[in-house]
């Protein structure tokens, strides 16, 4: 074929079609943004995500206020906010990324709430086949655990802090067969694969009672750490006083009662009775050697 | 006869491979309904969401493969027909969604409103990110490659000489082009456009990265399968795979027999 070269009124045309294509778009661009109507946006982790479609649910009656809820991980939640700089109101899973957000200057710090709190424990299929009720019941030969990736995954960062403070870290570390990248992967984990049981949130059991069931760590073991789920007001924030309303309303009596029934704990004083040594919140510095040369 | 045992053992293996294959999807689609819990149905159907997310997954997807196959047809006659200088390099540029994983595309495009002409795009054009046009702006990025790399394969069978010959006769190239070329070319189109609208249907990555998935604004099909696994509601994430399944398979099938009048792609 030859090497041809484009005639003038060719371009021309090209030009005219491409101006008037570009003509088209603004006119739909110019209704779109006469249609809309006051709105905030909630980057939400999905371990919250339950509660929070209720909640939003029920302040767009009380206010008259469209909430778009984005969920994903909390991870992802946040590089999203980050790449385009929108978002009211952020809600990840755990305070580990809240303080990620705040060192990043992404939220306001003085407006860091906590809404409810989440508890480690063992996750086994309903009925607890193979009789799972200890943490040392993990490390039994021929038990397959999951967890989620502790350099990622909040909830893999308790689970390893959880084993090492009762000191069967070693001994579980060869039944762990598979790592996730979510703290909602870990429930799918236990719901829908051969596992035997993940480490995760008691919380995990009111998700799906047909297919989770929660152990809680009692007796000689120990909860070092309990979780908890925060909330703030983003630094991009475009209409703070609507997003403050919806924090608070968050944090008030009746968003409350909404987490209680998806199984969410929001009293300190109940933590305090299913894990009475644990400090709330905070960080724990993951040993660089955990798998020991493990690979999985 | 031993011609005709060779000739046996290869019908045999090919059409083995073939029942192979459409067992194993059959299977695939039959495991999804074992997961299905036929109370939870009535509730999901009255659903406003998810009769949204039908709607808006199956606009979308209609738009963006329109949109591609607009796009992509100028673009894959000049591939096809013309040997220019960077022709190479446009062809392989043209081919990088395909290679690219979704989330990554879907990345670029958020980077792309982060920048100067961009964030003055979302300003003063319209607003891309979050927004349902994202969706359509995600959907496209990641099908047009697919449909350009589909009609040039369709130019490409085409004898240039049928044009020439038309032009000979007085046509312009336009002329040439709206006679001869797009009329042979139909079939390959409209296998193009749907295997496109197919591919738009089901996208996931780089649509839930540019536009999230908010409920009753930009939630997909596939976008309503993630957010309902991350709950673990299997019951209604497989409702749902279920709804996609069938809706996909009549939307293609009908396809096939309507427009290509029982002709086999």
């Amino acid at each position: 074929m030859n090497l041809i070269k484009l005639p003038v009124s060719v371009m021309k045309k090209t030009i005219l079609l491409f101006s008037g294509l570009v003509c088209l778009m603004f006119s739909c661009g110019s209704q779109e943004s006469a249609r809309q109507t006051a709105s905030i946006s909630v980057f939400a982790g999905s371990a919250v995500q339950l509660p929070l479609k209720e909640i939003a649910e029920k302040f767009r009656q009380q206010e008259g206020v469209q909430v778009d809820l984005l969920f994903g991980s909390s991870g992802f939640m946040l590089s999203q906010m980050r790449l385009t700089s929108m978002g009211d109101v952020y809600m990840p899973g755990s305070m580990d990324f809240m303080l990620k957000a705040k060192q990043e200057n992404l939220v306001d710090p003085g407006s860091i709430s906590t809404v409810a709190y989440l508890i480690p424990a063992i996750n086994v299929k309903s009925g607890n086949p193979k009789k799972i009720f200890s943490l040392a019941d993990l490390s039994r030969p021929g038990i397959r655990v999951g967890i989620a990736r502790p350099e990622h995954v909040c909830v893999g960062l308790y689970a390893v802090e959880l084993l090492e403070a009762n000191g069967l870290l070693k001994s579980v570390l060869p039944n762990i067969v598979v790592t996730t990248e979510s703290c909602a992967k870990t429930a799918s984990a236990i719901a829908l694969s051969d596992l035997d049981a993940v480490i995760g949130w008691r919380v995990f059991q009111y998700w799906s009672p047909e297919r989770i069931e929660s152990v809680l760590i009692k007796d000689k073991e120990t909860v070092p750490r309990i979780g908890v789920i925060p909330i703030a007001l983003t630094s991009m924030a475009k209409d703070i006083t609507l997003a403050k309303k919806f924090i608070d309303f968050t944090c008030g009596g009746d968003a409350r009662a909404l987490f209680r029934k998806w199984g969410y704990i929001t009293d300190e004083s109940r933590v305090r009775q299913l894990a009475p040594n644990a400090c709330i919140g905070g960080e724990f510095q993951l040993p660089a050697d955990w798998m020991e040369g493990k690979t999985i | 006869m031993k011609k005709k045992n060779s000739t046996k053992l290869f019908r045999t293996f090919m059409f083995s491979m073939l029942a192979g294959m459409s067992l194993y999807l059959c299977i695939l689609f039959i495991a999804l309904t074992g997961f299905l819990k036929i109370e939870d149905i009535p509730g999901i159907l009255r659903s406003l969401e998810i009769r949204h997310a039908i709607k808006l997954t199956f606009f979308t997807a209609t738009v963006s493969s329109l949109l591609a196959l607009a796009v992509g047809m100028p673009c894959a006659y000049v591939l096809s027909r013309y040997r220019f200088r960077g022709c190479n390099f446009i062809d392989t540029l043209l081919d990088l969604p395909i290679v690219l994983s979704p989330v990554a595309v879907g990345t670029g495009i958020l980077l792309l409103f982060q920048t100067v002409p961009g964030r003055w795009f979302s300003e003063h054009v319209m607003i891309v990110v979050f927004s349902w046009t994202g969706i359509i702006m995600a959907q496209f990025t990641v099908i047009s490659a697919l449909a350009i790399r589909l009609l040039k394969a369709t130019f490409d069978e085409i004898n240039p000489r049928y044009g020439k010959v038309a032009r000979v006769l007085g046509c312009t190239p336009g002329m040439a082009f709206m006679k001869v070329d797009l009329p042979m070319a139909r079939r390959g189109i409209l296998s193009a456009w749907i295997l496109t609208w197919a591919r738009a249907v089901g996208e996931f990555g780089a649509t839930v990265t540019v536009a999230g998935a908010i409920a009753l604004k930009t939630e997909t099909l596939p976008s309503s399968i993630y957010l309902h696994l991350s709950t673990v509601q299997i019951s209604h994430a497989a409702f749902v795979m279920t709804l996609m399944v069938i809706i996909a398979l009549v939307v293609l099938f009908l396809s096939r027999i309507v427009l290509r009048r029982r002709v086999f792609i």
